[in-house]
């Protein structure tokens, strides 16, 4: 990724881009899975490397292929995540009690997650990136796997969750942060191309953000 | 056979090739080129010194009693022992101790006087040296032994040919004796029908010595080779199928689970294969040592170890390598089974490795020594009470491994995917 | 629960691990439960009347002893017994190894006063009359083998094997699961590959335990010590064998076999520590823990090689303390070790050397993975 310079404040981002654009090598970098071979990522004005965990208590991650124990059930598995972030053995209960609650699966909190459908191992995926009641949230195509029903209840828990942190939020479907996104970032050939509000990027010209999309990635020949 | 062709373009990828060809260099230098060098140099360096390939070389692969006769042992001996008397006449240390030849000399040299005509002392039963006895038994072995140093200086001096001569004469004169002992005493069954066979029908192979025993000992090497191998070919391949969920497409498509048994099919064509291939590759610096014993019958002259049957060192070539062909598929089975109930490499492997370790086990205690009564499978696993088990031990647990997994790729049909 | 907890226990719960140690157990079960021999029991049954101690006390216990199928052999190996360290001389040891290896400047000197320091320890061994302990009498080398180098080397590499497959399962968890970015991502980040590390190891260390524990009560069930744990290892019915030559089996300190059995293990767990911190290294590497296996194969393959390849003596002999080498070399530990080794006390040097790198090692391979991309 070439010239990009952003900032986040509080609210939901969705960045939208075709695939291959680097939206997931953004986030990679954004979660300090990769490190940028040149310029800064800063948080509060200091480099993230520099503040390597002081930084990772405020992250939530929900990864594109979320991965679990299969043995485990998601209050087992939330225990281990809490535990990896740091929150002690009654909190964490508390919390993945409410985040489990959260996302509808009191009923099977102790069941192995092994026979867990897509869309549930996605909401635990999310559960457990809230444990930690993170300052930014990011998220990785988190409504793959869902059904109609669960994103639109998935939009609004996101909607809810940004009032006081930053929420990024990569996806392909439009329409999942047409409503919610205060902010869409673009890319094109690993350069930033835009970072406006929904509005601004429909302005008067089109319906709605698919057609920016198309408009967009179709006069770069991408889309 | 389409589909067999690409699972075995699946298993045969440059990585792991990479791997078996490093593995095979790591085997050479770490036990089969000792194997090769170590039998070379007991052509000419054993008990029997360079005079048991001389024999072969003048009388073939059977030694006949007029063909002993003219080699006339005897005589030979008391040709050495006319060199050693002149060494003895033109050596001052021998002259000082009134030695005037080697028969005297070897009657003190084995009395128990010696050490103290020498100037040692005994306490309570016990010999303590001085330096000046020490110095002069050095002084007269240096007369006896002298050489240029080298290994096969030293084979050629008198003192040492004697010794061959006296060995050869010993084996002719004692194996017989030792046999009857054996049918006397041993209480393995197969042990005293073996001796029994042999002592009616008279061992005349003229086969190295060495030869049967360096043989079964390398070709255990190779065998475990070949197990590991196959184990580090075939391993990846149904795991990682089912690691990145392919099979979901595999049974989902027109062949559906009949898959796995093509998989199968490829397996042990690999094994099969690359087993075939190790063979030849290590076999041959060997054979090439060996070949003129192809048709000399593995029944070696040697006093202390039964060859158990009247086979010739060709066949006993041709079944280990059988066996070590055998027991590549054989794991070739037991890592289908074992991959079969793993859904990622690292389970897979804790099943893997004991399964490897215990083929290992097998292909070392089945061709060591295979054939001879001193063999672990034969002795220790079934007493001595039934002909070849190393063959039966082999052959079942492949056929298990087989039978077990070919059950397994039949069964599959019925298998659900979560 | 704490990280390290976690970690443990998602190793223990591991089904594949429980399999591989139950068929270790059972197939050690099966090794040690044919070693019997009746001679032996006899022997250890014996030696609690008569002590281990020969001479004429010994010899008058021997003789009160009820008559029975192994008494006369037993009185007959046990007495007139010769003190085989008496003017035992190593110098002629060191004369061989030097001539052997065709030693000479630091090599020869080095050589020469490893020996010239053992005279001291076999002096000491005589004038303390462990030579002169029984142990178990003519048949001491097999009983000190069965135990020592087939029942232990067994274990040893059950052990070596298990705690290279559990580090490399504790570090490869989160890629096997797919659960490396969640992970790596919380608060404690990559600094979880040092819970692993002590999860890893704790489980390496724990499983060989098991192993040796139920193993050893199950040998010591089929073949009691009785008298002879009180007898020295240095009896003089004890041997020591490297290939070349067969000579008595002398230590650098006084040990009885109880204590060579503690001592024997420390160094095996020392050197299954050793294999934990290899795993460790490489797993931090190769993410891939098949390659990652086959990488520690080929690792200590390059180290059995080396030494008999290498025409540099010095680095023979480093490298014959590696910890696969003194696997290999189980039969001569607390022993002068041979001409393969050019230090006293070579178990415990090689074990702490190998520790030392191996840590060494770990920490520049945590620091690369620290800074590394995973993609």
């Amino acid at each position: 990724m070439e010239n990009i310079s952003l900032e986040f404040q509080n609210g939901v981002y969705g960045l939208l881009a075709p695939n291959g654009a680097g939206k997931t090598t953004l986030i990679k970098m954004l979660t300090t899975l990769i490190f940028p071979t040149k310029g800064q990522i800063l948080y509060d004005g200091v480099e993230i490397s520099q503040l390597d965990e002081a930084y990772r208590d405020v992250l939530g991650y929900l990864p594109q292929d979320f991965g679990y124990y299969r043995n485990y059930s998601p209050m087992q598995f939330l225990g281990y995540i809490a535990a990896l972030k740091g929150i002690d053995g009654s909190t964490a209960k508390r919390k993945a009690l409410q985040l489990l609650e959260l996302v509808a699966l009191t009923e099977v909190k102790d069941k192995k997650m092994r026979k867990f459908s897509g869309g549930m191992i996605q909401r635990v995926g999310i559960a457990q990136a809230m444990l930690n009641d993170p300052k930014i949230l990011i998220l990785d195509e988190p409504t793959a796997g869902l059904d109609p029903k669960e994103r639109v209840r998935f939009r609004n828990l996101i909607a809810g969750l940004a009032e006081d942190r930053t929420v990024i939020l990569s996806t392909h479907i439009v329409s999942d942060i047409e409503s919610i996104a205060h902010q869409v970032i673009m890319f094109k050939d690993h350069t930033l191309l835009c970072c406006d509000s929904p509005e601004a990027l429909r302005g008067d010209r089109f319906a709605n953000l698919e057609e920016v999309f198309m408009h967009i990635y179709d006069e770069a020949g991408i889309a | 056979m389409r589909i067999v062709k690409h699972e075995l373009r699946k298993i045969w990828n440059g990585r792991i090739l990479l791997i078996i060809a490093l593995l095979c260099v790591g085997f050479w230098f770490g036990g089969l080129r000792e194997g090769v060098r170590s039998f070379d140099s007991l052509t000419r360096h054993g008990i029997f010194g360079a005079y048991q390939g001389l024999m072969f070389e003048l009388f073939g692969e059977t030694l006949e009693s007029h063909e002993l006769a003219a080699f006339d042992l005897p005589g030979r001996i008391a040709a050495v022992e006319n060199e050693l008397d002149a060494i003895i006449a033109k050596t001052p240390v021998f002259a000082v101790w009134g030695i005037t030849h080697f028969a005297q000399y070897d009657t003190w040299r084995n009395s128990e006087n010696f050490w103290l005509d020498l100037g040692a002392t005994q306490i309570d039963g016990t010999v303590f040296f001085t330096d000046e006895a020490i110095e002069t038994h050095e002084a007269m072995l240096q007369a006896l032994q002298g050489h240029d140093g080298t290994l096969e200086g030293w084979f050629a001096t008198p003192y040492m040919r004697r010794g061959h001569l006296l060995a050869l004469e010993w084996r002719y004169a004692n194996y017989n004796i030792w046999l009857e002992s054996m049918i006397a005493h041993d209480s393995r069954p197969m042990v005293v029908q073996s001796a029994e066979r042999i002592l009616a029908m008279g061992n005349n192979s003229l086969i190295d010595n060495d030869l049967t025993r360096y043989f079964s000992l390398y070709s255990a090497v190779v065998g475990v080779l070949a197990v590991v191998a196959v184990a580090v070919l075939i391993t990846p391949l149904i795991v990682v199928d089912r690691g990145r969920k392919v099979n979901y497409l595999q049974y989902s498509s027109k062949i559906g689970r009949k898959i796995l048994r093509a998989q199968f099919a490829a397996i042990v064509l690999s094994a099969f294969v690359l087993s075939i291939a190790i063979i030849a590759l290590a076999f041959i610096p060997f054979l090439m040592l060996s070949w003129r014993y192809w048709n000399a019958s593995i029944l070696s002259s040697c006093i202390n170890r039964l060859w158990l049957y009247d086979i010739t060192f060709g066949q006993y070539v041709v079944v280990a390598a059988i066996l070590i062909i055998v027991l590549a598929v054989a794991t070739a089975g037991a890592i289908f089974i074992a991959s079969r109930f793993s859904q990622e490499i690292l389970a897979a492997m804790f099943k893997i490795v004991p399964v490897t370790a215990a083929l290992i086990g097998i292909a070392i205690v089945s061709l060591d020594q295979m054939f001879s009564a001193q063999n672990s499978v034969f002795t220790h696993f079934f007493r001595g009470q039934i002909i070849a088990p190393e063959i039966i031990v082999c052959i079942a647990i492949s056929i298990i491994c087989v039978v077990v997994a070919g059950i397994f790729a039949w069964r599959e049909r019925r298998a659900e995917l979560q | 629960m704490n990280i390290v907890g976690h970690e443990l226990k998602k190793i223990l719960l591991f089904p594949a691990l429980i399999g591989f140690v139950v068929l270790a157990l059972a197939l050690n079960i099966a090794i040690v439960s044919t070693m019997c021999n009746s001679y032996a029991n006899f022997i250890a049954n014996a030696t609690r009347t008569t002590g281990v101690h020969l001479g004429t006390a010994f010899n008058e216990a021997a003789l009160q002893l009820e008559s029975g199928l192994y008494t006369d052999t037993f009185r007959l190996h046990t007495s007139n017994v010769v003190d085989v360290l008496y003017g035992y001389d190593t110098r002629y040891i060191a004369d061989f190894a030097v001539e052997w290896r065709g030693l000479s400047g630091l090599n020869e000197r080095l050589m020469r006063w490893k020996y010239a320091r053992f005279q001291y320890a076999v002096d000491a061994r005589q004038q303390a009359g462990d030579s002169m302990t029984v142990y178990f009498a003519n048949i001491t080398y097999m009983r000190h083998q069965a135990l020592f180098n087939y029942t232990m080397g067994a274990l040893l590499f059950q052990g070596i094997i298990l705690a290279a497959l559990i580090m490399l399962l504790s570090i490869g968890y989160e890629n096997s699961a797919t659960t490396e970015y969640v992970v790596f991502t919380t608060k404690t980040g990559r600094k979880v590959n040092r819970h692993k590390l002590l999860a890893g190891t704790i489980a390496g260390v724990g499983v060989y335990a098991v192993l040796a524990i139920v193993t050893l009560t199950v040998y010591f069930a089929f073949n009691p010590m009785g008298g002879t744990w009180g007898s020295n290892v240095s009896s003089g019915f004890n041997l020591v064998r490297d290939g070349f030559m067969a000579r008595p089996f002398v230590t650098w300190h006084s040990l009885n076999v109880a204590q060579y059995l503690m001592a024997f293990l420390a160094v095996s767990l020392g050197i299954v520590l050793c294999f934990s911190f290899m795993a460790y290294a490489v797993g931090l590497w190769v993410r891939n823990s098949y390659i990652g296996f086959l990488l520690i194969i080929a690792l200590n393959g390059v180290l059995y090689l080396l030494p008999i390849y290498s025409p540099f003596h010095m680095l023979s002999f480093a490298v014959n303390q590696s910890p696969i080498w003194l696997v290999l070399m189980r039969d001569m530990w607390f022993t002068d070790g041979g001409n393969n080794i050019i230090l006293p006390h070579f178990e415990t040097v090689g074990v702490m050397g190998s520790l030392a790198v191996l840590v060494v090692i770990g920490m520049f391979s945590a620091a690369g993975f620290k800074r590394r991309n995973l993609l």
